[in-house]
């Protein structure tokens, strides 16, 4: 039976014999922002905010609350959130969703207790994403000011971006200072209770914790931290989610780390100068070097390269996938893997943006590659290339499409004159149709 | 505060209304109603979050003089998250200070 096959066995015979909505990550896995008081289930998911007050009462606060609670609910009863429309926009177009590589996380029978428990029973997690801060050194075209500080000093110095109508999470137009609650040298309630859950329960149920920034190497949290988890006796994995980029201090990380083990997972969509389009402030060759560090190190168990696959990062994929390659075959298959995720918001950045055409041409060159590279990939990566194939073949464009169309020329525009960059230089290909926007 | 702006921000109530209305008496100030714009004139105004997002409050406040935050009850919020929310900003306040605030409990009042 091929992998794909089995996740839809899975999926048919697992999850949706509970409800064709139910999925385990809003019982066992979180995204948890503790500088700004917020969690959401997965990282597709929109956060709300975290009652401090309940949380003093009770950590698991921290994950289990009023809205997850009545999300909960909704999956037990077959209605699918509105909050986890990336899963069922795949499911509609015939993919396998998160929902399904997300509950596989957790095992059958610990999915069987949350189908049977009370919605309003607070769980332990499995699975946590924490956020101690927004601190970051860079300022990537598809993120903001919620989780980078140079985000937020583009807007507090340039102001907001004009002319950018899709904008509706207003990404561009604010500093997002409420997103930091606190004061680095501030005692933080929501921290505190992260610690305590951890001493009571967490460090027997987490399978993996990932630590996620801003960029985590640089937050003042993150060297007591790593002292912390080491004098803990758990079986949790560490991840730990960096860019890799200047001003990371990658050697102290590994020497700090000493007979812990952690795996690297470092966001990278293409390569060259593409990438350092996108992500603004990385140095692509920079970054491959601090890459080969880790994957040198005993201390890193493997690496994992995060695609955030946006309009501008599919030209020159298959560069990035090649050098993956190329370590795949130096350090060995297992110790460096892909996971793809294909950025949704800001909708003008998304995949669909581009003309129909030469979408359906870069899918075809991404499909070609990853059949005559098939045997080095392992097969989810392989079914996650297929599916972003997939996508990018069959999603229509949004209906507002001459909108974002303007947007994302609007937007580039003012990008590439903040941060000295030039679109049409970096990305000739795509003048031509910029011009006649 | 006659010749300040003054926000008062509660639950999506009448009480906020009500409150805000006192709270000028109180201070000399004009009393100007709900208002989710950028105020132009002097005077108390009020909103809550769930008339607002938080991100706009955090926007809006920056055209004030000072705020009053209204010490309310959880079970006025219909919509619980917008009491977290509210308890949130009051946080954000209180350690940035982005502007000066005050919390008034109406309960002792």
């Amino acid at each position: 039976m091929s992998s794909t096959s089995q996740n839809i066995e899975y999926q048919l015979r697992v999850l949706d014999t509970k409800s064709t909505s139910f999925c385990g990550a809003k019982w066992y896995n979180a995204t948890i922002f503790l500088g700004a008081g917020k969690t959401m289930s997965c990282h597709h998911n929109p956060w709300h905010d975290v009652a401090y007050t309940d949380v003093e009462k009770n950590y698991k606060a921290l994950h289990n609350t009023d809205i997850k609670k009545q999300q909960r609910q909704q999956m037990l009863d077959g209605i699918r959130p509105q909050g986890c429309s990336y899963c069922w926009d795949l499911e509609d177009v015939g993919s396998i969703s998160d929902r399904v590589y997300k509950s596989q996380l957790h095992s059958e029978r610990d999915l069987d207790l949350a189908f049977k428990s009370d919605s309003n029973q607070d769980f332990d997690l499995q699975v946590l994403e924490l956020h101690f801060d927004k601190v970051c050194q860079m300022a990537c075209s598809y993120c903001h000011a919620g989780y980078s500080t140079t985000w937020a000093q583009d807007i507090k110095e340039n102001g907001p971006y004009e002319d950018v109508e899709t904008d509706k999470r207003l990404h561009y137009k604010h500093e997002r200072r409420t997103e930091q609650l606190f004061k680095p040298d501030q005692e933080n309630p929501f921290v505190e209770a992260f610690y305590k859950w951890w001493d009571k329960d967490l460090h027997k149920t987490l399978k993996e914790l990932r630590i996620l920034g801003g960029e985590p190497l640089l937050s003042p949290h993150i060297w007591k931290f790593i002292e912390w988890f080491k004098s803990k006796d758990t079986q949790c994995s560490l991840e730990i989610v960096s860019n890799l980029g200047p001003k990371v201090d990658i050697d102290k990380f590994l020497t700090v780390m000493s007979d812990k083990q952690a795996v690297i997972m470092t966001s990278m969509e293409t390569s060259g100068h593409h990438a350092e389009y996108i992500r603004d402030g990385v140095d692509y060759e920079l970054w491959c070097s601090n890459v080969e560090k880790c994957l040198e190190s005993d201390v890193v168990k493997h690496v994992t390269i995060l695609f955030t696959v946006n309009a501008l990062s599919l030209f020159n994929m298959t560069e990035l996938l090649e050098q993956v390659e190329v370590w795949k075959s130096q350090y060995g298959k297992e110790r460096v893997n892909i996971s793809i995720n294909i950025l949704r918001y800001p909708v003008f950045q998304n995949v669909t943006v581009l003309p129909k055409q030469q979408r359906s041409e870069l899918a075809n060159n991404l499909e070609t590659w990853c059949r005559t590279h098939k045997s080095t990939l392992t097969d989810y990566e392989y079914e996650q290339l297929e599916r972003l194939v997939n996508y990018c073949r069959i999603v229509d464009e949004p209906n507002n499409i001459t909108e974002v169309r303007k947007d994302f020329k609007s937007f580039f525009a003012q990008y590439d004159q903040r941060r000295n960059k030039d679109i049409n230089l970096t990305f000739p290909e795509l003048k031509t149709w910029l011009n006649q926007i | 505060m006659k010749d300040k702006k003054v926000l008062v921000i509660g639950d999506p109530t009448q009480e906020t209304d009500a409150m805000c209305s006192l709270l000028s008496g109180r201070y000399s100030g004009r009393y100007m109603g709900l208002y989710t714009k950028v105020p132009k004139q002097n005077g108390f105004y009020h909103f809550s979050l769930a008339d607002v997002t938080v991100l706009e409050a955090e926007e809006l406040i920056k055209h004030y003089d000072h705020l009053f935050f209204l010490k309310t009850k959880k079970e006025n919020f219909r919509d619980k998250q917008v009491f977290h929310a509210t308890r949130n900003f009051l946080l954000y306040v209180k350690n940035w200070k982005p502007i000066p605030y005050d919390v008034f409990d109406f309960a002792k009042h």
